[in-house]
C-alpha cells in the first residue's frame, strides 16, 4: 500500500483538480487533456520499446491513423465517437500488426531508419488522401455526446479521458505480468536467447507493434475529438519525438514514467512562453532579433537537450530519480 | 625490461588477477602458463593499457604502464600478437603488417623491417596484397607476428600463439620465436601449450585463478612432478 | 532520348545522395552509430556557406571551402562532446543523442538564421550545354563534377593513405587497432569530420535548387538513409551506387507522380530491408552472443 501512495495521491489530485479550478483556468485544463492523451500513447509506445526493446521513431503515424479512421468512421458511416473511437485503435493496431512484419527482419539502427521512414511517408500519403483528410485545409472532427453531456467542453472531456488512461494504463500492467509481458523483455534483452527458450518471435514482435499501435489510435481519435480540428501535417516528425522523448525522460520500461513524461513535455511550452512573456515585457525583444528567433522554437533545442541529459546523466528516467530520492531519505532513517 | 609487481587487477566486480609480480628481463623469453581464465589474457591487457590495475606497478623500460593509455603504450616499444589473433580481415596483408608499424617515424625503418618480414615468414611475402581474411589459420597467426614486429617492439608479447593450429605449424613459429628472440627482442609468451612453451622459454611462471602460483627457470619447471601431472598430462 | 536524359538529371542528383549516404556509411563503419544529426550539420554548414556568400561576400569558392573547414571542426566537435562519452552505453542511448543533436541543431539554426526560406546564390551562371541531344544545366554539371572530385578524393585518402589504413582497421576492430598504436580516438573524431565534409558538401550543392531554410535537409536526409539502405549499410562503395541508383530511380518515378517521391523512398527502404538487408554491396554483420 505504501508504495503505491504516491501513484494514489497522483491519481487523487489529477481527479480533483478540474474542480477546484476556477474558469480562468481552461487553459490548464486543456492542457492537461492534451498531456494524458499523450500519456496514453506514451505507455503503448513504452510496452513496444521499453519492454520489447523495438526501437520506433515514427510513432505519429498510427496516432495519425487512429484520428483520421475515427473522424471518417463519424463523418461517412454516422458512428458516432463511442463507437468510431475502439475501431479508430484496432485500425491502427492493424496497421501497426501489418508493420511488424518487415520489423521481424530489422533491429536496431535497421529498424529505427525504416520507422523513421514510415513516420514521414504515412502523413505524406495521408495529405495525398483529401477526401478522408482535406490535405493541407485539416477537417472538423465532431465533439462526443452522451446521455445529454455534451463532451466540447474540456471538463466533461477530462474525466473522459482520465478514465480511458486508467484502463490503458491498468491494461498495460497486467499484460508486463502475464506472460506476454515475460514475452517482450525476453526479446528485448536478446533475440537469441528468447528463441533458445522457445519464444516465437514473429508472435511476439507483431503483437508488440500492434499493441502499441492501439493505444496509439485511440490516443489519436481522443485527441481528433478534443481539439476539433486536424489535418495530416500535425502527425509529424515533432509528435514523433515528443513520445520518444516522453518515454526516455519517464522511464523506459515505466508506465508511470511515461505519465509523468508526458505531463512534463505537455506543459514545458507552457513554461517557455510564460518566460517568454516575462522577456517580453522587459523590450528586450525588440532590440534582438536573435532573441525573438529563440523563443519561436526554444522547446524543440530544450527537448534535444533534454534528451542528451537524459542519455548522460540519467538514463532510467525520472522515475529513478524518484527512486534515488526515495532511497536517500530511507537509508538515512527519518529526516 | 619489464617488472609487474603485486598487480591486482578486476573487471567490475570479479577479481581477475590477485597480487601477480613476474618479471622479463632483457633478451629472454620468459612464458606465461595456465588454464583457461587464470588471467594470463588479463595480464597482457594490463601491460598493453587495455586493463588499468587496482593495486601494483607495472614499469617498462622506465616507463609507468598503469597510467598510460594503449596508444602510448606501443611506441615505448611493445609489440603484441593478441589472443585470437585479430588481424585486420578486410585488409590486405601488406595493409596489415604497415599498421603494425603505425606509431613508428622512420619510413626508411619501416620498409626495412617490412623487407625482413617477408623473408622471416615467406608464406606471407606469396600472399603480400592478398586479403587478409582469406588466409589459413597458421598464416593469420604468422601475419598476427609478423604485424607486432613491425613495430620494432624492444618486448614481443604473444597471446597463445598455438591455439587452433596444426603441429607442424607451431613448431614453424616457435622456431622463429626463437629466432627473433636471439636477435635481441624480448619475449613474454602466453601459453596454453605448455610443453613447447617450456622447451622454448628461459624462464616461467605459472597462473592459477589470477594467482602466481610457481616460477622458475623453465627447465625445473618443465621437471616438476605437479606441473608434470597437471600441465604436462603426466 | 528522353530516357538519357531522365537519367542524366537522376544521376545529379543522385550524386549529392551518394555523398549524403557516403558520410552516414562512413560514420557508421567506424563508430557503429547511425547519426541521425547528418542532415541538420549539413544543414548547418550550408548555413555558415551562406553567410559567408551574403553577408561576408566571399566569391563561391572561398566560402565553399571555409564552410567545409567549419564543417570538419564542427563534426569533429560532435563526436568529441557527446558521443565519447557514451562510448560504452548501449545503442539506444547513442540513438537518442543523435536524434537530440538534430532538435538541438535545427532549433539553433533557426535562432541564427530565422525560419524564412531564403535563395542559395549558385556558383556558376550561364546557359545550359547540350551534348549529343541531351541537355546539361550548370547546376547538373556542377553536382556530378564536384561530387566526383569529393569523393574521389576520399577513396585516395581511403585507400592508400595510411590514416585511410587506420580508419578501416578501427572500424572493423577497435581493440586490436588499438593494440597497434592507433589513437583510435582521434581517428573517430577524424572520421566524424570527414562525415561532416560530405555532408555539408551535399546540403551546398542541393541549396541553389531547393532553397535554403533549416528543414531543407530533411527530405535528403531520407533520401540519404535509403541510398545507405539501398547500397548495403556497411559498404562505402555501396553507398555511392546506392545513390546514384536512387537518384535514377527516382526521376523515373517523379516523371509519374511526383508527390510520391518520398513514400517511394521510404517503400524502397523497407523493400530492400525485408528482400536483402545487405543492400546491394553490403554484408550481413553477425551479431555475437
Amino acid at each position: 500500500m505504501v508504495k503505491k501512495l504516491p501513484a494514489l495521491v497522483g491519481l487523487a489530485v489529477l481527479l480533483v483538480l478540474p474542480q477546484v479550478l476556477g474558469a480562468e483556468y481552461s487553459w490548464l485544463v486543456l492542457l492537461l487533456n492534451r498531456a494524458l492523451i499523450f500519456a496514453i500513447m506514451a505507455i503503448g509506445l513504452n510496452l513496444l520499446t521499453g519492454f520489447a526493446g523495438q526501437i520506433s521513431i515514427g510513432h505519429a503515424a498510427f496516432m495519425a491513423v487512429g484520428a483520421f479512421t475515427s473522424y471518417g468512421l463519424g463523418k461517412f458511416v454516422g458512428i458516432p465517437f463511442w463507437g468510431a473511437l475502439p475501431i479508430a485503435g484496432l485500425a491502427a493496431g492493424l496497421v501497426g500488426y501489418a508493420l511488424g512484419f518487415p520489423a521481424l527482419r530489422l533491429s536496431g539502427h535497421y529498424l529505427a531508419i525504416a520507422t523513421l521512414g514510415f513516420g514521414v511517408a504515412v502523413p505524406q500519403v495521408l495529405n495525398l488522401w483529401e477526401s478522408l483528410t482535406g490535405g493541407w485545409t485539416g477537417v472538423k472532427p465532431a465533439a462526443p455526446y452522451l446521455l445529454g453531456i455534451s463532451f466540447r467542453e474540456d471538463r466533461p472531456f477530462y474525466y473522459l479521458i482520465l478514465i480511458a488512461l486508467f484502463i490503458m494504463a491498468g491494461l498495460a500492467v497486467n499484460l508486463i505480468k502475464s506472460r506476454t509481458g515475460r514475452a517482450f523483455i525476453a526479446l528485448r534483452d536478446s533475440e537469441v536467447a528468447a528463441q533458445a527458450m522457445g519464444i516465437s518471435l514473429t508472435k511476439y514482435k507483431t503483437q508488440a507493434f500492434a499493441l502499441s499501435a492501439f493505444y496509439a489510435g485511440i490516443g489519436g481519435s481522443l485527441y481528433a475529438h478534443m481539439i476539433n480540428y486536424i489535418s495530416p501535417h500535425d502527425f509529424g516528425s515533432g509528435i514523433s519525438m515528443e513520445l520518444f522523448t516522453i518515454i526516455c525522460l519517464g522511464g523506459l520500461a515505466s508506465v508511470n514514467g511515461s505519465i509523468v513524461g508526458a505531463i512534463f513535455m505537455s506543459f514545458l511550452p507552457k513554461l517557455t512562453e510564460r518566460i517568454s512573456l516575462v522577456i517580453q515585457k522587459s523590450g528586450a525583444f525588440e532590440h534582438s532579433h536573435f532573441l525573438q528567433n529563440v523563443f519561436k522554437n526554444f522547446n524543440q533545442v530544450l527537448t534535444g537537450i533534454i534528451l542528451i541529459l537524459v542519455v548522460l546523466y540519467l538514463p532510467m528516467g525520472l522515475v529513478d530519480l524518484w527512486r534515488k530520492t526515495k532511497n536517500l531519505f530511507t537509508a538515512k532513517g527519518v529526516k | 625490461m619489464l617488472k609487474l609487481q603485486n598487480i591486482s587487477a578486476s573487471y567490475g566486480k570479479i577479481r581477475a588477477l590477485d597480487g601477480v609480480s613476474l618479471e622479463v628481463p632483457d633478451g629472454k623469453i620468459v612464458t606465461l602458463l595456465g588454464a583457461n581464465g587464470a588471467g594470463k589474457t588479463s595480464t597482457l591487457k594490463v601491460i598493453t593499457g587495455l586493463l588499468h590495475p587496482t593495486g601494483g606497478t607495472a614499469v617498462f623500460d622506465g616507463h609507468d604502464l598503469t597510467r598510460s593509455a594503449t596508444h602510448a603504450i606501443i611506441p615505448m616499444g611493445v609489440g603484441i600478437s593478441p589472443e585470437g589473433r585479430q588481424i585486420f580481415t578486410h585488409l590486405t596483408v601488406a595493409e596489415n603488417l604497415k599498421l603494425g608499424a603505425y606509431t613508428r617515424k622512420d619510413g626508411a625503418g619501416v620498409k626495412k623491417d617490412f623487407d625482413w618480414v617477408l623473408k622471416l615468414f615467406p608464406r606471407l611475402a606469396e600472399r603480400v596484397n592478398q586479403v587478409a581474411g582469406t588466409l589459413s589459420g597458421g598464416e593469420q597467426q604468422m601475419l598476427a607476428i609478423g604485424r607486432a614486429l613491425m613495430a620494432r617492439p624492444k618486448l614481443l608479447l604473444l597471446d597463445e600463439p598455438s591455439l587452433g593450429l596444426a603441429p607442424l605449424i607451431v613448431r614453424e613459429i616457435f622456431e622463429i620465436i626463437k629466432q627473433v628472440n636471439a636477435e635481441g627482442t624480448s619475449v613474454l609468451l602466453v601459453e596454453q601449450n605448455a610443453n613447447l612453451a617450456l622447451r622454448v622459454a628461459h624462464y616461467a611462471y605459472i597462473l592459477e585463478v589470477g594467482r602466481l602460483v610457481m616460477e622458475g627457470p623453465a627447465a625445473e619447471v618443465r621437471q616438476n612432478p605437479e606441473v608434470k601431472r597437471i600441465y604436462l598430462g603426466g | 532520348m528522353i530516357l538519357a536524359q531522365q537519367i542524366i538529371s537522376g544521376l545529379a542528383t543522385g550524386s549529392l545522395y551518394a555523398l549524403a549516404a557516403l558520410g552516414l556509411v562512413l560514420i557508421f563503419k567506424t563508430s557503429d552509430v547511425v547519426n541521425f544529426a547528418q542532415g541538420e550539420m549539413a544543414m548547418f554548414g550550408t548555413f555558415v556557406a551562406f553567410t559567408l556568400l551574403t553577408s561576408v561576400g566571399l566569391p563561391f569558392w572561398g566560402a565553399f571551402l571555409l564552410a567545409l573547414i567549419f564543417a570538419a571542426i564542427f563534426g569533429a566537435g560532435i563526436e568529441r562532446i557527446v558521443l565519447r562519452p557514451l562510448a560504452k552505453a548501449p545503442l539506444i542511448s547513442v540513438m537518442i543523442a543523435t536524434l537530440g543533436l538534430f532538435q538541438i541543431i535545427n532549433g539553433v539554426a533557426g535562432w541564427i538564421w530565422g525560419y524564412e526560406l531564403q535563395p542559395f546564390p549558385t556558383a556558376l551562371s550561364g546557359a545550359p550545354i547540350t551534348v549529343a541531344g541531351i541537355v546539361f544545366t550548370m547546376q547538373n554539371l556542377m553536382n556530378i563534377g564536384v561530387a566526383m572530385v569529393i569523393m574521389f578524393g576520399f577513396f585516395l585518402l581511403f585507400k592508400f593513405s595510411i590514416l585511410g589504413v587506420a580508419m578501416r582497421a578501427v572500424a572493423e576492430n577497435r581493440t586490436a587497432a588499438k593494440l597497434m598504436g592507433v589513437p583510435t580516438d582521434r581517428i573517430l573524431a577524424l572520421t566524424w569530420g570527414l562525415g561532416g565534409i560530405l555532408a555539408a558538401t551535399a546540403g551546398i550543392l542541393t541549396a541553389p535548387v531547393t532553397n535554403l531554410d533549416i528543414n531543407f535537409m530533411a527530405t535528403l536526409q531520407i533520401k540519404a538513409f535509403t541510398a545507405g539502405v539501398l547500397g548495403g549499410f556497411t559498404s562505402l562503395p555501396g553507398a555511392v551506387i546506392g545513390g546514384l541508383a536512387l537518384g535514377v530511380l527516382e526521376n523515373l518515378v517523379g516523371q509519374w507522380n511526383s508527390q510520391l517521391q518520398t513514400p517511394f523512398a521510404f517503400g524502397l527502404i523497407v523493400l530492400v530491408l525485408v528482400i536483402r538487408p545487405a543492400g546491394l554491396l553490403g554484408t550481413i554483420q553477425k551479431k555475437k552472443v
